[in-house]
């Protein structure tokens, strides 16, 4: 679809006027708070905090027209059979559920890319999988059009399920934005597939809400786009709740990947782990900020954060920057990062075994990114990400 | 105060620390403009350069606003035109004792100072006078050609050695407080060593802080030649007291090829302090810069001793404490910067919050295109004693060379009950153990200390667990 | 890629002692004036990646705005910290009072 240019004059009224007249009004009103908190917003520049190393040269943030975003969502027969509902956000939001949702947020501090696609987005996805239904394969999402892809996915008390969602477009801009609820004693695994041309800028802010004795486990995959820049959130509400972040860059050319995460203890007793991993050749350039915070008041939650940048070339650049935010003593929180060519030690030993150098290089990267595919804990997933990297690594060098 | 100038002129020492101001009427006054500045430099007889480098940094400290990512809360506090920015041995001799307070004289008694000492240290003598330690050092200097003096006089007696060096390593606008530094600075130390002399014993500032503002605005300016080595110690761990609440001084060094520089500072300001150092050094080629840097008092305490590496095979390492209490926020870290290739760096932080207090680290590792063979690893673990407490770490590293190996890492947690309960077991009070784990805490910086500074820094933490001070 | 010879301004514009910043194929180029001869460097500080054209020009010596770091506009020469890298220069050719830059 042509894109259009975005009008300056895109107004309340307009704004108010994406969904139509039945907009349930707790959802019209986050709609329009959004679009007052993206207009607030100065468009990032190099000087904008945060931006400092991403090159902007060549790169046009100016966003999109709203259209609406369409999504194909496969699910197994047997999965059907067990109640799980998959539909359009627009639909959803007709049956009332939505509403609830925009209640439960509580303020989020939203950026600038984050807060436009809360206000535009129209069309959208929705999964909802009832309480106690254990899923028998994972539930596929697949972007097909929209520069404002909206998803929710709430999995109900008990319940386990895995989710993938894929966005492989060639778009200019894409700006999409998902919201996860893991009630009590759910597990839900979820990743993130981002394949996008290398002429995409793509934006996307995930948000997470983990309930007692909950557990989520997300994974970033990002292989594609010019520019990809994920914020990604996950809050452990209440006692017991634990989350796993993941992460996985493959970068080459000048593609750029800006990794922010947020760990947040907002409840005692609660877990949180992070391994983010990106591997880096050509003139290709990651940039990983990692905040874990813990409340007033959380205490016994343990935090850990790792990063880890393996530099294939002499053009590749990695920023990283785990940040702490403690504010309850009883608490153990490490946070880590490492940023080294293949470790030569570790290449010779391949080597000795009869591999040639560069053979040797793609071995340990694909051990290298293996620890993050297992802890993600769903093969079926896991196998077709593996996949997708592989044939990127045939041009990896030892030296 | 007379006759002892008198005598002090007298000398053939090329050390002096005269107050010079003597013969020159000025007005103390409150605030910070051009005026001030220019008498400042007139009364110390500067060179025209100086004095235009004042009111130009004045300039830039006016139109520079304060860092944005800095605790705004504390930081908002100061009132820039109720400071003295510039004060005389006799404007601070009016002082009493009985101004002092309490809890440092407690203090005081505690850690058996003596009689003398306090008075200095309670900001209520202008100069302490240690005539007789400092005769045999000055003459070892001498025979060695090592320059050690304050930094007026090294700007009367070496100006050219000075005005090379000066403002190279932190330019005035490098940020607010340097420029501030940079308008209105007094006093410091100014060391320059020759190429290939090692100085062994290390040389102090704390006997030889004169009146010149006591220690408010001081710029340290140390030159290493090649492949010569000094250590140079500033501070205190008894708490010491100033009725002036800014500090903000600057420490240059420049370490040039093969050459060794260790700084050690001891920081125990009152809780009225803002002190706020801006401290960096040059590493050139095979050259090693060690930053010892303990900070235990002030209100709020903002300090990044950093190295530019920027020869090859430097090396610098921050060995860094803080401890921070109720009210208090040290807010310290360090900057590496490596701009050349097989560069070291070595980074250990260590903090520990109690009753309210506030750490955080701040850090940058800066790995500069082309740098093949650079190595660096940071460490910063933290300590909060009780809920009340806070610590944030902030580290940040930027990568732009291939062949390298940065590792970081930081751990936040509290004193293990395991921990306590095995030592407790031993016959230790609560207290006692809890004392034991701290020094244990902070043993790899403790023991990088002279002697009686090691000793004292431990009588101290013991106190501070014992809460029966400050 | 042959070096393009791009007219950018009239030299009357950059008085002695001045700085004038002109954009050349989406570049922004600081034009210093140092004893009456033009130069042409890049204006971005290699410190913090920000514009330098703001700065003041000390003789031959341009200095950083935000944190002072200080460049050889003749040369492209770093000689001040914390920037630690030489800024870029272009070949600057002035005729019948206009300033014209080479750029590839």
């Amino acid at each position: 679809m042509p894109e259009t240019a975005f009008e300056e004059e895109l107004d309340r009224l307009a704004v108010e006027s994406l969904y139509g007249p039945d907009e349930p009004a707790a959802q019209r009103q986050a709609r329009l708070e959004a679009f007052e908190r993206y207009r607030s917003l100065a468009l990032p520049d190099e000087r904008t905090p945060g931006w400092r190393r991403t090159d902007l040269a060549g790169i046009d943030l100016k966003p999109v027209s709203p259209a609406h975003s369409t999504c194909a969502i496969r699910i197994s027969d047997a999965d059907k059979q067990r109640g799980v509902v998959a539909t359009s956000l627009d639909a959803a939001t007709g049956n009332g559920m939505l509403a609830t949702i925009t209640k439960l947020r509580g303020g989020l501090t939203l950026g600038k890319f984050s807060a436009l696609t809360r206000s535009l987005w129209q069309g959208g996805g929705f999964v909802r999988i009832p309480d106690g239904a254990v899923l028998a394969d994972p539930i596929e999402i697949e972007w097909l059009s929209g520069p404002y892809p909206r998803l929710v996915v709430i999995i109900g008390k008990g319940a386990q399920a895995s989710v993938v969602e894929r966005q492989g477009t060639d778009a200019r801009l894409i700006s999409g934005v998902v919201d996860l609820f893991v009630e009590d004693g759910a597990i839900l695994r979820y990743a993130h597939v981002e394949e996008c041309s290398p002429n995409t800028v793509v934006f996307s802010h995930q948000h997470a809400s983990v309930g007692r004795d909950a557990k989520l486990i997300t994974l970033n995959f990002a292989i594609g786009g010019k520019l990809a820049r994920a914020d990604v959130e996950v809050e452990l509400q209440a006692p017991g709740a634990e989350s796993d972040m993941l992460g996985l860059v493959f970068g080459e050319g000048k593609q750029q990947f800006d990794f922010h995460t947020l760990q947040g203890h907002r409840s005692h007793d609660t877990r949180s782990d992070l391994l983010f991993k990106n591997a880096l050749d050509d003139d290709s350039h990651s940039s990983y900020t990692g905040v874990i915070t813990i409340d007033k008041g959380a205490q016994r939650s343990d935090a850990y954060q790792a990063n880890r940048n393996i530099m294939l070339s002499e053009g590749a650049r990695a920023d990283t920057e785990p940040m702490l935010e403690i504010e309850a003593d009883d608490v153990r929180c490490t946070h880590g990062a490492t940023v080294g060519p293949i470790d030569e030690e570790t290449l010779f030993y391949v080597e000795s075994r009869g591999l040639s150098p560069d053979d040797g290089a793609r071995l340990i990267v694909e051990g290298f990114f293996s620890e993050v595919f297992q802890k993600f804990g769903d093969a079926r997933v896991t196998q077709a990400l593996a996949a997708k990297v592989s044939p990127h690594l045939i041009r990896v060098a030892a030296r | 105060m007379a006759l002892k100038e008198q005598a002090l002129v007298d000398n053939d020492y090329k050390y002096g620390f005269h107050d010079q101001t003597a013969s020159y009427s000025f007005k103390s006054r409150k605030g910070i403009d051009h005026d001030i500045v220019e008498q400042i430099s007139l009364m110390k007889k500067e060179p025209q350069w100086m004095r235009d480098f004042r009111h130009r940094s004045l300039d830039i400290f006016l139109s520079k606003p304060m860092p944005p990512w800095a605790n705004l809360e504390l930081l908002g506090q100061i009132n820039f035109d109720d400071i003295y920015y510039y004060m005389r041995a006799s404007d601070v001799e009016g002082k009493t004792w009985e101004e002092v307070p309490e809890d440092i004289k407690r203090t005081f008694d505690r850690l058996g100072i003596p009689e003398a000492e306090r008075k200095f240290l309670g900001g209520v003598t202008a100069q302490y006078d240690s005539e007789v330690v400092y005769h045999s050092m000055r003459k070892d200097l001498e025979a060695k050609g090592v320059l050690f003096s304050d930094m007026d006089t090294a700007l009367r007696e070496h100006e050219d050695i000075v005005r090379e060096h000066f403002a190279t390593v932190i330019p005035p606008a490098d940020n607010k407080f340097s420029a501030l530094n940079s308008s209105v600075w007094s006093g410091g130390s100014f060391i320059w060593v020759p190429a290939g002399v090692h100085v062994d014993i290390p040389l102090q500032a704390y006997f030889r802080i004169n009146a010149e503002s006591m220690g408010q605005f001081e710029r340290t300016l140390i030159i290493a030649e090649p492949g010569s080595f000094v250590h140079y110690i500033e501070g205190c761990t008894a708490p010491t007291y100033s009725s002036n609440s800014l500090h903000s001084a600057v420490v240059e060094l420049i370490a040039k090829e093969g050459a060794h520089i260790r700084y050690t500072t001891i920081q125990n300001w009152y809780k009225n302090i803002y002190n706020l150092v801006t401290k960096r050094a040059i590493a050139q080629k095979n050259a090693h810069v060690e930053w010892v840097d303990g900070n235990i008092g002030s209100k709020l305490t903002m300090k990044y001793p950093s190295v530019y590496l920027m020869g090859e095979g430097a090396r610098g390492d921050v060995l860094s404490i803080a401890y921070a209490s109720e009210g208090q926020h040290q807010d310290a870290g360090s900057k590496m910067v490596h701009a050349a290739p097989n560069t070291t760096s070595l980074i250990t932080s260590k903090s520990v919050s109690k009753g309210g207090g506030r750490t955080t680290y701040r850090g940058l590792v800066k790995v500069y295109e082309g740098c093949d063979g650079v190595r660096s690893n940071v460490r910063c673990d933290a300590l909060l004693m009780d809920p009340e407490s806070r610590s944030d770490t902030y580290p940040t590293m930027e990568i732009d060379a291939k062949n390298v190996r940065i590792e970081h890492e930081a751990t936040v947690s509290k004193v293990g009950e395991e921990q306590l309960f095995y030592v407790m077991s031993r016959g230790l009070t609560e207290v006692e153990a809890t004392t034991m784990i701290v020094n244990g805490f902070f043993e790899p910086f403790v023991k990088e200390l002279p002697m009686e500074y090691a000793v004292e820094l431990n009588r101290l933490i013991a106190l501070e667990m014992e809460g029966s001070v400050g | 890629m042959p070096a393009q010879v791009v007219q950018v301004a009239r030299a009357d514009e950059i008085p002695e002692g001045k700085v004038k910043v002109v954009e050349v194929e989406g570049r922004r180029i600081a034009l210093c004036n140092y004893g009456g001869n033009i130069y042409a460097i890049d204006d971005v500080c290699t410190h913090d990646r920000g514009p330098l054209g703001q700065g003041e020009l000390i003789g031959n010596e341009i200095e950083c705005p935000r944190h002072g770091a200080r460049f050889d506009v003749t040369t492209g020469r770093v000689v001040r910290l914390p920037a630690v890298r030489p800024v870029r220069t272009y070949p600057v050719h002035v005729t019948d009072g206009v300033v014209s830059i080479e750029v590839s």
